[in-house]
């Protein structure tokens, strides 16, 4: 019994994770400077209104994140129902009195910021995942019937919240960080199967009968963005020739013309890896993916180091948020997965994915500071 | 997992070494997909950058043209006859115009006073005020069409500039100009435009141009494939249609340049290649996947003509309201100093779009001004063809000038009687008197005498029946009648293909199947005054480079040699001289004092085919001449369609043109008391020729003498 008693005994070893915080600043520092060329006009030097405001967002976030990472990992334990609580609350109120826009109700207008609780969703769902499963160790692992019930808790709420929004992107957005999560923990590999499988069989039944028009669109496009190059393809045939013609070393910083000269829409919010990718070239790829990996690794080696299940769990979360995010993004940005409204960490313009993503970074810095010695 | 562990595990506490196995899985997916990214970016970015980089420059770099400036056609002593100059357009921008149109009762039409500060004006403003304040400042100016100009425009391309009004004149270039503050969005453009200082003087010659259409262009990609040439032309330009410029439109149109400008996504303008100045920073910025250069345009050749401005001018101004044409060349070298046609039309119409029912006017004139009657008309030469008759009876050695014809005034030829024009009869005559008083007996019997066929092989000679070659505006071969010609234009009609001696008696004095245009005719005069050298009629004296190197020169080409002795050419010349300058030629009116000349009536029954009873309109005028008839310089055709009689419709005007053309020598000649053109030996016979001839008969009692021959 002497290894716990020294674990409880030790003083929280407080040690202020650098490398963390370096490649996050990086990745903060590389999204300012893409969004500079990206939000820009050829035709004008002054710096664009996007970017100050990006900027301010991301000097809100980095104290946010330090603030955070201050924190002990057993506070947000203790507040993880109460902040599930809150976002569940604001989810609510979004439907009862947000502006409708574009046809979905997202946002709560707050004074001058306009907040997307949806983006807040996902770590309420990281929070209380962490600290249900911290508290329920299965040796056999998880399977659908033991799952039933985190996921009518926590998933259900959130997800139909943010489903009737509409937004189906965050939906299944959410429905992925809990598989992640469940995976963490121990979700066993035949419930895995199983479930994949009975993915892959109704996927074409959901194309079918639950997708709407735009959406199934969008699943065309990834097959066959030539079919339509002016129309539901421009956005991808576009992107592609942005990323390819960077070549190896790039156009260089603001001379993408692709980006500059506005053939790529959204080229500030879900496809700046796109104007990133055709100015930096595929070298200047290779490192952001390697920061963001790296991040992500960090992550990983931040549960694996965790003091206790609670830290482990949310580090894993935290991990889930940013590969989903990662992923679905520039797969979508590359052309190998359909084109969907995720923005990329650190690098899209906007306010509440910049704090949400900072904030999730945060509490992986409260879990690294208190680290197994 | 060892117990402890597990008891720390249930109090949510300790390490969590039950959770790392799931940890290193993780890890490996991550590791995973992190490969399958990068080797997706390496397909893009490195295997096939090189595509993307291209099409990436494709949607961002587009070609535009510096159009070149046609080149300028000069007269033989270099007057403008047609130019380029500047024509100033009133051009918007759509993409500077506000989409939504403003309510009518809101639309503001008035133009304000001098703005009291800057900010009273607006920096855009939709179409309809637009138009409502341009309207008052052009002429004519309705600002519904303004408004669907604009929209028309806009349909074809948001964001290309639409043209509201070519070619503003000085007053509404003022006006719009000095009102520029309360036009937010107009722009005044200059560009080339053709231009035809003379007016329609030169219409027939010069020709016109059209704006090219899609199947032109289609042909001409196919036909300039692969040459340089390639893309020289784009839709909407104009292209030459008609007359020299569509004969030479290969001398004439330039090259036009190229730049490249960088558009965005919406196709405007950022910034354009400046052909490597200095201090073009922008594309210097660019330029490492900028390797296009610019291409310089290059202006188009000048024509300088053979044909005389004065002389074509004071043509025209002859041939007045009448329809008809006038070709004047040199004798000697077949260089072309009148190629008139009336009525003119105005060559400026056709280079923009022209409206319908100035179209439909133009081409249901009766009096066809659209076609070239010099070149492409064909009329029945009437008596102009008795000097080819003449020429057939002496060079085939039938008849010599001496052979004489007693005229009782008709000739029975099978059942038919053949009228001479003089029903009285000529009396007797030889060659010189027949030509002097165009007894159509006499050539109906040498025509018979000699044979259709050496008549048609005399005339080919003299160039009939084939086109001259003067090499624009698809000129008319006209007609050459042959007994061969005949059989092969009845084939299958056995008893209309026989050639008869009527078809003869009317072939001969240039009626029936016989057809000429008036250069023809003008040429074969001037055969006959060079003593039997045809020339190919020329037009284009230099072709001058843009560098003002002549590229090329029209050097005088001789197509053929009349196989006629001297002496005969003489005699046909003798009579042709009696016409004009003996008392009872039918053109006697014309005798110039200071100057000889010789020259040959005709009058051309019209006979309308296809009515019920050949319905017989007014006859058609022809002279042919040339001076001075001794070393002719110059020779000469006039038709004047329905104008009745050579002696009096055509005549004069030959005679006008020689006098302009001999001003200064007639002058002198009149000061010295003496005259241009006749030949020492010859003054004698001409002084007794004008006394009266007693066998001049009725002809040389003035005022029975009728006006015209056939």
């Amino acid at each position: 019994m002497s290894a716990p008693t020294q674990v409880i005994r030790s003083a929280p070893a407080r040690r202020f994770d650098w490398v963390l915080l370096l490649v996050t600043l990086a990745l903060c520092g590389l999204g300012l400077v893409t969004l500079y060329s990206a939000a820009g006009s050829p035709l004008q030097d002054a710096a664009p209104r996007a970017f100050r405001m990006q900027a301010i967002y991301m000097g809100v976030g980095l104290v946010g994140m330090l603030a955070l990472g201050f924190v002990e990992p057993r506070v947000f334990e203790q507040a993880a129902y109460v902040v599930f609580g809150v976002v569940v609350v604001l989810l609510v109120l979004v439907l009862l009195v947000g502006p409708v826009r574009g046809g979905s109700q997202r946002w709560l207008p707050i004074g001058p910021v306009n907040l997307q609780p949806s983006e807040l969703a996902k770590i309420a769902l990281v929070l209380a995942c962490a600290r249900f499963f911290s508290q329920r160790p299965r040796e056999d692992g998880w399977g659908i019937k033991e799952l039933a019930v985190p996921a009518v808790l926590f998933l259900g709420p959130l997800a139909a919240l943010v489903f009737v929004e509409p937004d189906l992107g965050t939906t299944l957005f959410l429905c992925f960080i809990f598989a992640g999560i469940s995976f963490a923990v121990g979700l066993r590999w035949r419930t895995l199967a199983v479930v994949a499988l009975l993915a892959a069989l109704t996927a074409p039944l959901a194309y079918r009968f639950v997708l709407d028009d735009y959406q199934r669109d969008r699943i065309d496009v990834l097959f066959a963005p030539q079919a339509d190059p002016k129309g539901h393809g421009y956005q991808a045939i576009q992107g592609r020739y942005a990323i390819g013609s960077g070549e190896v070393l790039g156009k260089g910083w603001r001379q993408g013309t692709q980006g500059r000269l506005r053939f790529l829409p959204e080229q500030h919010t879900d496809f700046i890896f796109s104007v990133y990718a055709e100015e930096q070239g595929f070298l200047g790829c290779l490192g952001a993916l390697t920061l963001y990996f790296g991040q992500m690794l960090l992550g990983l080696w931040i549960a694996w180091n965790a003091r206790d299940r609670f830290g482990s769990i949310l580090a894993s979360g935290v991990v889930s948020i940013l590969f989903c995010h990662v992923c679905i993004n520039l797969g979508g940005v590359l052309g190998l997965l359909p084109i969907t409204g995720v923005t990329l960490p650190f690098m899209s313009y906007g306010g509440s994915s910049v704090l949400t993503m900072l904030f999730a970074v945060g509490m992986l810095m409260s879990v690294s500071m208190r680290r197994s010695p | 997992m060892r117990i402890e562990d597990i008891a720390l595990s249930l109090r949510g506490d300790g390490r969590p070494r039950d959770l790392r196995s799931r940890l290193a899985a993780t890890a490996v997916v991550l590791m995973l997909v992190f490969a399958a990214l990068l080797a997706r970016l390496w397909i893009l970015q490195v295997v096939d950058g090189e595509t993307y980089a291209e099409l990436a420059l494709q949607n961002h770099l587009k070609q535009r043209e510096i159009p070149a400036p046609r080149g300028a056609i000069y007269d033989a002593h270099g007057q403008r006859i047609a130019e380029v100059r500047a024509s100033f357009d009133l051009m918007v921008a759509p993409d500077d115009v506000d989409r939504a149109a403003q309510a009518p009762e809101q639309v503001a039409g008035a133009l304000g006073g001098p703005p009291e500060t800057p900010w009273e004006l607006e920096p855009r403003t939709d179409i309809a005020t637009l138009a409502a304040r341009l309207a008052p400042l052009l002429d004519g100016g309705d600002p519904d069409a303004l408004v669907s100009a604009f929209e028309e425009s806009r349909k074809a391309s948001r964001w290309r500039p639409a043209l509201l009004r070519a070619d503003l004149t000085g007053a509404e270039l003022e006006r719009v100009l000095a009102n520029r503050p309360w036009l937010p969005g107009v722009a005044v453009v200059s560009r080339h435009r053709r231009s035809y200082p003379q007016g329609g003087l030169f219409a027939h010659l010069i020709g016109y141009m059209r704006e090219v259409r899609g199947e032109d262009l289609e042909r001409l990609q196919r036909r300039d494939e692969g040459t340089d040439r390639a893309g020289w032309y784009s839709p909407g330009d104009l292209i030459g249609k008609f007359g020299l410029e569509a004969a030479h439109e290969r001398w004439l149109r330039g090259r036009n340049g190229a730049y490249w400008v960088q558009v965005d996504a919406l196709g405007r303008e950022l910034g354009r290649s400046a052909g490597g100045l200095p201090g073009d920073d922008y594309f210097e910025s660019i330029a490492h996947f900028l390797d296009r250069d610019v291409v310089p345009e290059v202006a188009g050749h000048d024509l300088h003509l053979t044909v005389r401005q004065d002389l074509q001018a004071r043509a025209v101004e002859l041939l007045g309201d009448q329809s008809g044409a006038v070709v004047m060349m040199e004798a000697q070298t077949g260089r072309v100093l009148v190629l008139a046609n009336a009525p003119v039309f105005d060559p400026e119409l056709f280079s923009r779009p022209i409206d319908t029912a100035t179209w439909a006017a133009l081409r249901d004139d009766p009096a066809h001004p659209m076609v070239d009657k010099a070149l492409q008309g064909v009329y029945p030469p009437g008596s102009t063809w008795k000097m080819l008759v003449a020429a057939a009876a002496l060079g085939s050695g039938t008849w010599n000038e001496e052979t004489r014809v007693s005229c009782p005034g008709y000739l029975k030829v099978g059942r038919r009687r053949f009228h001479c024009w003089n029903r009285r009869g000529h009396g007797s005559v030889r060659l010189k008197e027949a030509l002097k008083g165009s007894c159509d007996v006499y050539f109906y019997k040498a025509g018979l005498a000699a044979g259709i066929d050496t008549v048609a092989e005399y005339a080919a000679m003299f160039g009939m029946g084939e086109p001259t070659g003067v090499g624009i505006n698809g000129e008319g071969g006209a007609l050459n009648p042959s007994t061969a010609w005949k059989a092969r234009r009845y084939k299958g009609n056995p008893r209309q293909a026989v050639w008869t001696a009527g078809d003869t008696a009317s072939a001969v004095i240039g009626q029936g199947y016989t057809l000429a245009t008036p250069i023809q005719l003008a040429r074969m005069t001037a055969v006959l005054a060079n003593g039997g050298t045809l020339h190919r009629p020329l037009l284009v004296d230099r072709v001058v480079g843009p560098d003002g190197q002549v590229v090329m020169r029209g050097e005088p080409q001789i197509m053929g040699e009349v196989d006629l002795s001297p002496q005969h050419f003489q005699a046909i010349r003798e009579g042709m001289f009696a016409v004009v300058d003996e008392v009872g030629g039918t053109a006697r009116r014309q005798r110039l004092k200071e100057l000889a000349f010789a020259g040959k009536t005709g009058t051309a029954q019209v006979v309308r085919l296809g009515a019920s009873n050949a319905q017989r309109h007014k006859d058609h005028a022809w002279f042919v001449a040339f001076a001075p008839y001794d070393n002719p310089e110059v020779a000469v055709s006039v038709l004047v369609e329905n104008g009745e009689h050579g002696s009096t419709a055509a005549a004069p005007i030959a005679r006008e043109l020689f006098e302009l053309y001999f001003k200064d020598r007639i002058e002198e000649a009149r000061a010295a008391g003496t005259r241009i053109g006749v030949p020492p030996a010859a003054s004698a016979r001409s002084a007794l020729a004008e006394a009266p001839s007693p066998t001049a008969g009725l002809d040389a009692v003035p005022g029975l003498l009728p006006e015209e021959l056939r």
